[in-house]
């Protein structure tokens, strides 16, 4: 056997490792393929970062989350991992063929599960030896799989044509339901799986309910008013993340920005800098911050939207405390905010009434002996969103209706609408349901911790700080306080002497990297 | 600043265009009229100076102008300055927009700028023994310049942070206290991270446009300095080697010029490219307005070209159809547009004011 510690102090300058970390890497190198259940923050990517490095052929990891498999990249290289490089739509198309011409140089390969439909690139594999194949966000192929993921539930495809190599699949949130899901969409049952806890000891929750969107904000200024303290607060619209922003900016005393999808590149880039390196106090943000940023030192994560699934919340809640010292989780809520995830779910998933309208469209290609057009054209005329239209497409492809861009059976065939009739309302059922569960959560009023978790394993372990809302928190109580930095308003010379490290009264008391998720 | 611009182009296009030919401008769309417009009404400075730009952020500004008084709109949807809009033009401070070079700059300033925030970022991080950082610049020339430039001073990593805080201390001495505060606060290094445009516009008090603008002044300012006395800025030239000046003809156009010195017809070339006949024509008036020693003869008799030289000089206007009606229809709109073109090169106007 290896000496994994060996390879661990050299490679990532670690000397231990951290829980279950070792017994997947061991099970990995065996050959053994792998479900993993690690929570956010506990050194997933590590998983497989090390098998990679000692391995002879290359390692694959799947992502449906550009971004973070960008971060990864970067994180890595910094640390002088150079044989590592992310494959996605983010590239050029000179940046894209070179990377691919050249892809068996590399040990570990990021790429988005849409490049894995490139039979190129597939054929590029097939040359080298594959001897990891990882899914990352493995519950994609349950729990959005259907819709949007279309390309997730290809992926046992996609290993048989790459040889067969080891697999594992690696998640955060998976309840028992959604972990024997993935075994099966990856056809692979005799998966060994590994679950970790995900319970937060370090974490105290609290509901808030409130009456209007204005006493919302008007919590959340007492909240940070008396706690000064790293702040996520998210948001499931920009607008809303910009507003607030705004208004705490107002406040004076904390340094409060936004971040969403919609920003520029390196403005994006600067936020996400800023408070990684304690120069922001509070950020504002959407659920596209996050990934891959691990800030140990986040104490209060507040929800002024809630997220349509359980699964999301604990991962977002996920995001404090990673240093093990106690951090808050507040969602504030009014009596209509359910109204906001119910939209989302109305443009995810098609409504009954019309798929027969839809199947009928598309019945028309075929009669006229027509290919369906651009996937743009197509949703404007039939007036879907992007993932509806996946979900009718796929679920088409599925019954061998279309063929790429061939309409090649009768679409409005009657077992085929009543089929996919069918499928809409369960998947409708399912979002609803989920949906549920949330906002079950924010009603409950015993022990929100056992609520939370326990669904996902069967002990729940004693908390170190105060419980919750229910046992024996209170958030009004609650002063942190964190030793902040001065900043000053400068000159220009003393800002450029700052940045060239020139002289000036030095900003940065404590020297902060970015450090790797382990 | 962004008013200052926009002013300055409307007295210059004199109720000739509309707000989208500003907007084109500004973004630097690279069209022959765009580029037509740029140098007939001398606005080259501002070609391509805001290309992130988005159309309801200018057209904030004019509603506000419009509402100061400062311009008017006529039923043909063109601009010109009121009165008071005359008296505010008058008024602006020439030295705050002077450095803009659109027209040339417009290529190399995000190259030059995406190298320069790298290049302060990894070598004060590195003297600073700051060794893993997250490069704030994401694309792969600009890190591959940067390790080109590190191996080759390694070593000397000291010095070199040293001499390039020099050369931005002494060119920012040159420039507002304004310009030259908004310009190091975008700067990261050495552990402190720039702001984004937004924070530079609260901590400022500036507008988000204005913000911009002044960046893109100073990126200007820098580049003119910087090539004009390359050996006091060793390290800033380096940034701009391997740019050069842009090229002023796209390339479509420039292969339809190559065609017309091969002495190719019109008819020819539009069967040749699959284009149309406009297209052609388009092409070669951009061919006429960078190149200035593009023979247009062949296209408009040496008589025609004086004819009409004369009657734009009389209506005082570079209005198409003015001249096209005085002249009784007897020239093409594309006849008339090549004279303008070619003939820019020689009159005494035609230089730009930045």
């Amino acid at each position: 056997m290896h000496d994994l510690t060996h390879y661990l102090e050299q490679t990532f300058g670690y000397s231990t490792f951290r829980e279950g970390q070792r017994t997947i890497i061991e099970d990995v190198l065996r050959g053994d393929d792998v479900l993993g259940i690690l929570p956010t923050g506990t050194g997933k990517s590590l998983c497989y970062q090390l098998p990679a490095q000692i391995q002879e052929g290359i390692t694959v990891v799947v992502s449906p989350l550009i971004s973070l498999m960008i971060d990864q990249v970067k994180q890595l290289k910094s640390q002088g991992y150079k044989s590592v490089i992310a494959l996605n739509s983010f590239m050029d198309r000179e940046q894209r063929m070179n990377a691919m011409k050249n892809v068996t140089r590399y040990k570990l390969i990021y790429v988005s599960p849409e490049m894995l439909q490139n039979d190129w690139l597939i054929e590029r594999l097939q040359q080298a030896t594959v001897d990891l194949f990882v899914i990352d966000e493995a519950h994609c192929i349950s729990q959005w799989g259907h819709e949007f993921r279309t390309d997730y539930l290809k992926l046992h495809r996609v290993i048989h044509q790459l040889g067969d190599p080891t697999v594992l699949a690696l998640s955060a949130t998976a309840t028992p339901e959604v972990q024997e899901d993935i075994k099966e969409k990856l056809n692979r049952p005799e998966m060994k799986q590994l679950i970790y806890p995900m319970d937060k000891p370090n974490i105290s929750f609290a509901v808030r309910h409130v009456s209007s969107p204005g006493e919302k904000v008007k919590q959340i200024k007492q909240v940070i008013a008396k706690n000064d303290a790293p702040t996520m607060i998210y948001f499931s619209s920009r607008q809303w993340a910009e507003r607030v922003a705004a208004e705490l900016q107002q406040i004076g005393t904390r340094r409060v920005a936004f971040y969403h999808g919609g920003m520029e590149q390196t403005d994006r880039m600067l936020v996400q800098q800023q408070f990684m390196n304690d120069q922001l106090d509070v950020i504002c943000c959407t659920s596209a911050f996050g990934m891959g940023v691990d800030k140990k030192n986040i104490r209060l994560v507040i929800h002024y939207h809630f997220p349509a699934q359980l699964e999301s919340f604990i991962q977002e809640v996920g995001r404090a405390g990673r240093d093990g010292h106690p951090c808050v989780s507040l969602v504030l809520h009014t009596a209509k905010d359910h109204l906001l995830p119910q939209m989302l779910i109305e443009s995810e998933v098609p409504e009954k009434a019309d798929v027969n309208h839809i199947l009928s469209h598309i019945n028309g290609y075929r009669s006229s002996n027509e290919p369906l057009p651009e996937d743009e054209l197509v949703r404007e005329r039939l007036r879907l969103s992007e993932s509806q239209w996946n979900f009718i497409k796929y679920q088409l492809e599925e019954r061998g209706v279309i063929d790429g861009r061939e309409v090649i059976n009768k679409p409005d065939h009657p077992h085929v609408v009543r089929d996919i009739i069918q499928v809409v309302q369960e998947r409708w059922h399912y979002k609803q349901s989920k949906l549920k569960e949330m906002i079950d959560w924010i009603h409950h009023t015993e022990c929100r911790r056992e609520a939370l978790y326990r669904p996902f394993q069967d002990e729940v372990r004693t908390p170190i700080v105060a419980c919750c809302d229910a046992c024996s928190f209170d958030i009004d109580a609650l002063e942190l306080s964190t030793q902040k930095k001065k900043s000053s308003t400068r000159t220009w010379e003393e800002r450029l002497a700052l940045v060239f490290g020139r002289g000036g009264n030095h900003e940065t008391s404590s020297r902060n990297h970015p450090t790797n998720e382990r | 600043m962004f008013e200052a611009i926009l002013l300055t182009c409307v007295h210059h296009i004199q109720a000739e265009r509309t707000i989208s030919g500003i907007y084109h401008l500004l973004t630097g769309k690279r069209s022959s009229q765009t580029m037509q417009d740029a140098k007939g009404y001398a606005l080259e400075g501002f070609f391509g100076i805001y290309k992130s730009l988005e159309r309801h952020q200018l057209d904030h500004y004019f509603n506000q102008l419009e509402q100061k008084g400062m311009i008017e709109t006529n039923d043909q949807q063109f601009v010109h300055l009121t009165e008071v809009g005359e008296k505010g033009y008058q008024e602006i401070d020439a030295s705050a927009i002077a450095y803009f070079q659109g027209l040339t700059y417009h290529q190399m300033t995000p190259v030059f700028e995406k190298r320069l925030l790298l290049l302060v970022q990894t070598m004060t991080n590195i003297t600073n023994n700051r060794r893993s950082f997250i490069p704030i610049i994401d694309d792969a020339p600009t890190q591959s310049w940067v390790r080109g430039i590190y191996a080759s001073y390694q070593g000397q990593t000291d010095s070199f942070v040293d001499s390039l805080h020099e050369e931005l201390h002494t060119l920012l001495s040159g420039r507002t206290t304004r310009e030259a505060y908004v310009f190091s606060s975008r700067l990261t290094g050495n552990g402190v991270i720039g702001l984004t445009y937004e924070q530079l516009s609260t901590e400022s008090g500036l507008s988000k446009e204005d913000v911009h603008l002044y960046l893109q002044h100073v990126y200007h300012y820098l580049l003119q300095k910087v090539r004009q006395y390359p050996s006091s800025f060793p390290i800033l030239s380096q940034c701009i080697e391997g740019l050069g000046d842009s090229t002023l003809i796209t390339q479509s156009a420039n292969r339809t010029y190559y065609y017309i010195k091969l002495g190719w017809t019109i008819d020819e070339i539009m069967k040749k490219r699959r284009l149309k006949k406009s297209t052609i024509q388009d092409h070669l008036v951009e061919a006429a307005l960078v190149i200035p020693d593009f023979s247009i003869d062949s296209f408009i008799s040496i008589e025609g070209q004086s004819l009409i030289l004369s009657m734009t000089e009389s209506l005082e206007t570079k209005r198409l159809k003015q001249i096209h009606q005085g002249l009784n229809g007897e020239f093409s709109y594309f006849q008339i547009r090549l004279t303008l073109a070619h003939h820019q090169h020689f009159s005494k106007e035609g230089t730009s004011y930045a």
